[in-house]
């Protein structure tokens, strides 16, 4: 046979041989995700006002709940209007309407060297269950949401009169 | 064949070595191990997270530990992933991890550090091997993810299939 033949042919045995050394590994999709979601920002509304009161000494409480109305819990204070109810504005965009816990820290109320307590409370939009010191709703993806701010302070005997103040921090988080 | 006229043997012997070339090539074996047959039992979840001002990692370790950097925060909901896979005694499976990127309403999520293990054996990241058993086999795996900061890293949800691929060696009957 001539070398022309010779090349006619080869083409034909690396073929076949090509065939025998290719094989198809089996390759199988799992799948994999994740949900990303954007930090709740807080911006502070109208703050939390008890407004003015007198006290005969006896102490007592008052309770001005958060989307409510202020009242004597007990004791002798008796309350003489000015009272403004808190509130606070959490935008909830990229929440992915996940449950939203909103967490309230009170300061002291201090004037001089006075002070009384407050235990802080919160009302979310929904579902609209108050909280003492926390409260947790589901959010709503790209809006902007108001949350009431209140709570019960204590007026202790023989209480200074003054202007007291203090601060709620107000931390929100899935 | 041999020509008369010189003695010489001519094209009839290199048609013959080319042909039993292609024989020997044909007969020798392709390759080392069939392929392993795989069963997805449960996708590899990262769950939901806040990548935070500087973005950063979060880890799904094989045995379900979760590690973040950076600022990303875990909210929680992770799961490693598992497959089963056909086997057999005497035989050793290679597994083979393919990463693809999460894709979603931001930038792609790249994933990262595939790492599975088979019963009994050592945990690989890209690949792992380990001798079969006499049965259907879990692997498990897990992974890592790279998240943007935010605003960039926009809040959603991401997804993507990776593949696995595995060989056995010897052949299981």
């Amino acid at each position: 046979m001539s070398i022309k033949k010779y090349f006619k042919y080869f083409p034909l045995f690396f073929f076949v041989a090509f065939i025998g050394l290719t094989t198809t590994a089996n390759a199988v999709p799992i799948g994999t995700d994740a949900e990303v979601l954007t930090a709740v920002t807080v911006t502070a509304g109208a703050d939390l006002d008890f407004g003015s009161f007198t006290t005969a000494g006896a102490g007592g409480t008052i309770d001005f709940p958060a989307g409510g109305t202020i009242s004597v819990g007990g004791g002798d204070p008796v309350l003489l209007g000015g009272e403004v109810g808190g509130t606070t504005t959490l935008d909830t965009t990229g929440s992915g309407a996940s449950p939203i816990t909103v967490n309230l820290t009170a300061t002291l109320l201090v004037s001089g060297g006075n002070n009384m307590t407050l235990v802080p409370d919160c009302l979310p939009p929904a579902p609209a269950v108050l909280g003492v010191n926390s409260c947790t709703f589901t959010g709503i993806v790209n809006a902007a949401e108001t949350v009431q701010i209140g709570g019960t302070l204590t007026v202790g005997a023989g209480q200074a009169a003054g202007v007291y103040a203090g601060t709620i921090d107000v931390v929100a988080g899935f | 064949m041999v020509n008369k006229m010189d003695g010489k043997v001519h094209g009839s012997v290199s048609f013959c070595v080319g042909f039993l070339v292609a024989i020997l090539v044909v007969a020798l074996p392709a390759e080392a191990g069939r392929r392993a047959n795989f069963t997805n039992v449960q996708d590899l979840k990262f769950g939901r997270l806040v990548p935070g001002v500087g973005g950063g990692t979060l880890t799904l370790s094989i045995g379900g530990g979760v590690t973040e950097s950076g600022t990303v925060v875990s909210l929680g909901g992770e799961q490693v992933s598992q497959a089963t896979v056909d086997s057999c005694l005497g035989s050793v499976t290679t597994l083979r991890l393919i990463p693809r990127d999460l894709t979603g309403p931001g930038p792609a999520i790249p994933l990262s550090g595939l790492t599975c293990v088979g019963p009994g054996g050592v945990p690989g990241v890209g690949s792992c091997v380990y001798a079969g058993t006499a049965g259907v086999d879990v692997v498990t795996i897990g992974g890592t993810i790279t998240v943007a900061a935010e605003p960039g890293q926009l809040a959603g949800f991401y997804n993507r299939r990776y593949r696995i691929r595995g060989r056995h060696a010897p052949a299981c009957p």
